[in-house]
């Protein structure tokens, strides 16, 4: 209970700290650069609309002020605005909440396909691979894996796009097509289409790291005394590998998987830009690229709480899954 | 608590786990992320490199004498055409007169492009990862060494830098500090400070108990002088493996942010800033990215398999513990 | 009769579709070499034996004298692929050394099973003692889920763990050493083989509960009627345990007799060095223990002659040129590879010769007698 009650804490303090630093980069820009955040989210605007910007956002308040005011309203719902207009308009935009609330389940979606994919290869190869240590199948296997690990995302989906591109019978788009219902609903055959191309580009390296780290968990755990016990009990083949060796060596897979998802969400960014996709990290990218501040700002405060909390999930469920570290815990 | 005693050696080898696995940071997770895993069996046992290895090397050794010589020239390699005034035909394919790997969609040449541009990639990588093995290194080791108050601070600026997603990390200091090959550098380099810091602390914790370590100190030994002699030397094989990775992690790193609109100002041209120029020509000229992008590839296969080797060679999980 | 009764009744049907005449275990001439990069490495060389039903047989031996592997080996736990084996191990008639990994699986557990030496790692980390128990009941005794509880419920009990209810929830880690020792037995007796391999049951135990794994062991043997192969390298341990013991020396028998017997009037070198290696009570205490010189030989490539010529302090020029069979002595039973067995006046003469030589095996001898 205490370690529990430690962890909330520890995490309540990582969120302050994350989102104070999203926010103070903005105050840093402004000091290393000498541009304003006015003169960035709005270029064109009439000196009436920048005095307006001006109080709307409260730029004359003392900085912690402006910090405490921006998390309130981040804790509510509230990002602030994404710039649209220009002149007297420029103090007129859309709310980033509501833009990020459209786009972050297409990121979301996309690094779940991405895991599901990836799992669903690097499970069962990783187990017989190590089942089958040093036979041809493994090592050919190797080879493969280790290409695949120094394959960057970009270049699968590169790779993936000019191979669509020669072959346009294949009807996978090579960019992402608009349509009305966006985020596509998961598994028709429309959402799959879309999606196939940027699941596998993320998932190629994912595969290999997964793959790699089973098989090599799974060889030391077979040759672990328990193992023997479980062969000598009469136990098959097939229940001896699922029920006994794979259990403790999925707990590294489980904790890699979850320290990967910061990768995942590197790898999302650059896919969704190479696809067109229209996720968050896409929207990131609009955002730096059109110095909507404000906006990414608030994407990289939000992008950074989502790993932080997913972190924390992955280090709650493997204390749940792992028994001896349960009970050290609970003891210690 | 002695019944739990038979299982510590575990807890502490599933901690190292995580730690090591804690390495894949950067946006491509693969390199790193393989320090969890254990040297493949299989080559293990050989000590020499082997044929393989050798030609991981003399790769290497090739890319490094071109980057030397581009940043000599100021990305004006003798011998090929100035990749910024040169202009021949656009779009050209591979293996067309006078462009042996085509031409870009502005005529230049993409052999010139590629080969010059390695001298700012590996910069890039070289710097940040030397970086953030200085820094990062000293980090972990004075978190592992001492256990109490300085480690705890140390641990949480660690554990803070890592609650970033490492591309994001990257990508906001790019925009809000600048785009120059420094700061790219400098975003990196914070980036990779964690992972590092990170294998330094995992490393040093398992080798501050050994019984040497524990003699130097009843020796009356003073910490600086037990941690220079006695750590550092255990500590470092485990870090120079992972630095390999960590430079293939870079040189993706860089071409990422530059598909992402955060990479090198114009002036420069790196292997990422080609790749992204290409991205508009991907149909009618995909060559122009995958020639750069194949480069990378190959790059990283080499410092991965020289990384294995290394991580092999001093057998570095089993040492750590 | 209630269903489960029923159920339970299809698994001991097996037991009575075997003959019930004719020693349980026959090893005959058994050889079981591990393929190195150095070349073959006999850890077996042609071991023969007999197990009656009930009966207890010791396998005595240093580290690496192959005891261990001559267990697996009979039982068929060994991996296939790096090893070769010849030779016969007939369980109740079937050549267990022929057997496929399909036929083995119905033995394991069922008619054979095995406590093995380390009971920290020969657990499962993350399975609970229970699941552990019910997985070899259900796999190979056609019952329900809640009747293989109750009867892990009743196994963890006879082997002596209190409070065994709230154990079966439990995980190893949550045990003792003894504890978790007496989880293995539970497990390894739980479907009543006829056969039981004990390889050095109590080396990883704390001295004060050795003895208490050794009692259990024996009360589960005579209740069950099962016969034990016990492993160990300590003859005191086998001393009142063992109805009759095999020495093993570099992969070979050099001497077996039953217990008694060999206590009274051991033949070879190697065993009175073992029985001078044990702490006796009843001598002055500081008496010093003869730790036997030198090492077992190399497997890969053993001597020739007699395989203990190297440290044997009665060594003689015949011993290091030619190997001594399997000698029947007078007493039944009982054989030994020896050409100067101890207790004989060939073999004081040998001692004199040897110490007027100087050889240091033999000198060492001198303050010992």
């Amino acid at each position: 209970m205490r370690t529990a009650f430690f962890k909330i804490v520890r995490l309540v303090i990582v969120v302050f700290i994350v989102t104070f630093l999203s926010f103070s980069m903005l105050k840093l820009q402004e000091a290393a650069t000498g541009s304003t955040i006015i003169d960035k989210v709005a270029p064109f605007g009439s000196p009436a609309a920048k005095a307006k910007l001006r109080q709307q956002l409260h730029l004359n308040d003392p900085f912690f002020m402006q910090y405490g005011r921006w998390l309130g309203n981040a804790a509510s719902g509230d990002f602030g605005l994404k710039y649209t207009g220009t002149g007297d308009n420029a103090s007129i935009g859309t709310r980033v909440s509501k833009i990020v609330g459209k786009e972050l389940p297409v990121s979301i979606e996309l690094m779940i396909y991405a895991q599901l994919l990836a799992l669903i290869i690097a499970l069962p190869l990783g187990i017989f691979t190590a089942y089958k240590n040093g036979s041809i199948f493994d090592r050919v296997t190797n080879i493969v894996m280790f290409a695949m690990l120094a394959m960057p995302a970009f270049l699968a989906a590169l790779a993936l796009q000019i191979w669509a591109a020669k072959n346009p019978n294949a009807g996978l788009p090579t960019q992402y097509i608009g349509v009305a219902d966006f985020p596509l609903t998961p598994f028709t055959r429309e959402n799959l289409t879309q999606m196939l191309l940027p699941t596998i580009s993320l998932a190629v390296a994912q595969i290999a790291v997964y793959m790699r780290l089973l098989r090599s968990d799974m060889i030391a755990t077979l040759q672990e005394d328990f193992i023997t016990t479980a062969k000598a009990k009469g136990i098959p083949p097939r229940r001896v590998l699922l029920r006994h060796a794979f259990r403790p060596s999925s707990l590294t897979l489980l904790t890699v998987a979850g320290l990967n998802v910061g990768a995942l969400i590197g790898g999302a960014i650059i896919v969704e830009q190479i696809f067109n996709l229209p996720g968050i990290g896409y929207e990131l990218v609009r955002s730096i690229l059109g110095s909507q501040v404000i906006e990414t700002q608030a994407i990289i405060a939000i992008i950074a709480v989502i790993y932080v909390l997913v972190n924390f999930l992955v280090d709650i469920l493997y204390t749940v899954l792992d028994p001896r570290i349960r009970h050290a815990r609970a003891i210690a | 608590m002695p019944e739990q005693s038979p299982d510590g050696g575990q807890d502490v080898a599933t901690a190292l786990a995580r730690d090591e696995a804690a390495s894949p940071a950067f946006p491509n997770p693969a390199a790193l992320a393989m320090a969890a895993v254990e040297a493949d069996p299989g080559r293990s046992k050989k000590k020499s490199i082997g044929f393989g290895g050798w030609l991981c090397i003399a790769w290497l050794v090739l890319l490094l004498v071109v980057a030397i010589a581009g940043a000599a020239t100021g990305q004006k390699i003798p011998g090929f055409p100035d990749p910024k005034n040169d202009v021949g035909n656009f779009k050209e394919g591979l293996f067309s007169s006078g462009h042996i790997l085509g031409t870009d969609s502005n005529g230049q040449d993409v052999a010139s492009l590629v080969v010059n541009g390695a001298s700012a990639s590996l910069e890039i990588g070289f710097f940040s990862v030397l970086i953030g093995f200085a820094v990062g290194g000293l980090f972990g080791i004075l978190a592992g060494y001492f256990k109490g108050r300085i480690g705890a601070v140390l641990g949480s600026t660690t554990d803070i830098l890592l609650a970033f997603p490492p591309l994001v990390l990257a990508i906001s200091i790019v925009t809000f500090l600048g785009n120059s090959v420094v700061w790219v550098t400098v975003a990196l380099a914070i980036v990779s400070v964690p992972v590092l810091a990170r294998i330094a602390r995992a490393a040093t914790l398992s080798w501050a108990e050994r019984e040497f370590v524990t003699a130097a100190r009843a020796q009356g030994a003073k910490h600086g002088r037990v941690m220079l002699k006695e750590l550092v030397p255990n500590v470092l094989p485990a870090m120079l493996s992972i630095a390999l990775l960590g430079i293939a992690v870079v040189i993706v790193a860089e071409a990422g942010l530059a598909i992402v609109g955060a990479g090198v100002n114009s002036d420069t041209i790196t292997w990422g800033s080609v790749i992204n120029s290409g991205r508009q020509d991907i149909t009618d000229a995909p060559h122009i990215v995958l020639v750069p992008s194949i480069i990378i590839f190959i790059t990283v296969m080499a410092l991965n398999y020289l990384g294995d080797a290394l991580r092999a060679k001093f057998d570095v999980r089993e040492s750590a513990l | 009769m209630s269903p489960r009764r029923r159920r339970s009744n299809i698994g001991t049907e097996r037991f009575e579709a075997a003959p019930l005449d004719g020693p349980l275990l026959e090893v005959k001439d058994l050889k079981t070499a591990f393929k190195t990069a150095r070349g073959l490495a006999r850890a077996v060389d042609g071991v023969t034996f007999s197990l009656e039903r009930g009966r207890t047989i010791g396998i005595v031996g240093e580290s690496g004298s192959g005891k261990s592997v001559l267990s697996r080996s009979i039982m068929g736990l060994l991996p296939r692929n790096n090893i070769v084996r010849s030779g016969q191990a007939l369980l109740e008639g079937h050549d267990l050394v022929t057997a496929s990994d399909e036929q083995l699986r119905a033995l394991w557990g069922a008619q054979m099973a095995m406590v093995f030496q380390d009971p920290m790692t020969s657990l499962n980390p993350v399975m609970k003692i229970g699941n552990q128990i019910t997985e070899v009941l259900r796999q190979h005794l056609d019952i329900t889920k809640d009747y293989s509880r109750e009867l892990a419920l009743a196994l963890l009990q006879s082997v002596g763990i209190p409070e065994a209810e709230r154990r079966l929830n439990e995980y190893p880690h949550q045990m003792s050493g003894g504890m978790r020792q007496r989880v293995v037995i539970a497990i390894a007796i739980a479907c009543g083989p006829k056969l039981l391999f004990a390889d050095e049951p109590t080396t990883a135990l704390d001295v004060t509960v050795q003895a208490q794994i050794l009692d259990l062991l024996q009360e589960q043997q005579r209740e069950r009627f099962m016969a034990m192969i016990l492993v160990t390298h300590d003859l005191g341990v086998v001393a009142t345990r063992a109805d009759d013991i095999a020495v093993m020396y570099a992969g070979r028998v050099v001497e077996t007799a039953p217990t008694r017997t060999l206590f009274r009037a051991m033949s070879h070198p190697y065993t009175e060095a073992l029985m001078r290696s044990i702490p006796k009570l009843a001598a002055p205490s500081h008496t010093r223990l003869t730790a036997i010189g030198g090492r077992p030989p190399d497997i890969i490539n053993p001597p020739t002659g007699c395989q203990f010529s190297p440290r044997c302090p009665y060594v003689q020029d015949k011993c290091r040129a030619e190997e001594p069979p399997l000698i029947d002595s007078a007493e039944p039973h009982h054989a030994y590879r020896c050409w100067f067995p101890v207790g004989t006046p060939e073999n004081r003469a040998a001692l004199e010769s040897n110490q007027r030589a100087g050889v240091a095996s033999a000198v060492a001898m001198m303050g010992a007698n």
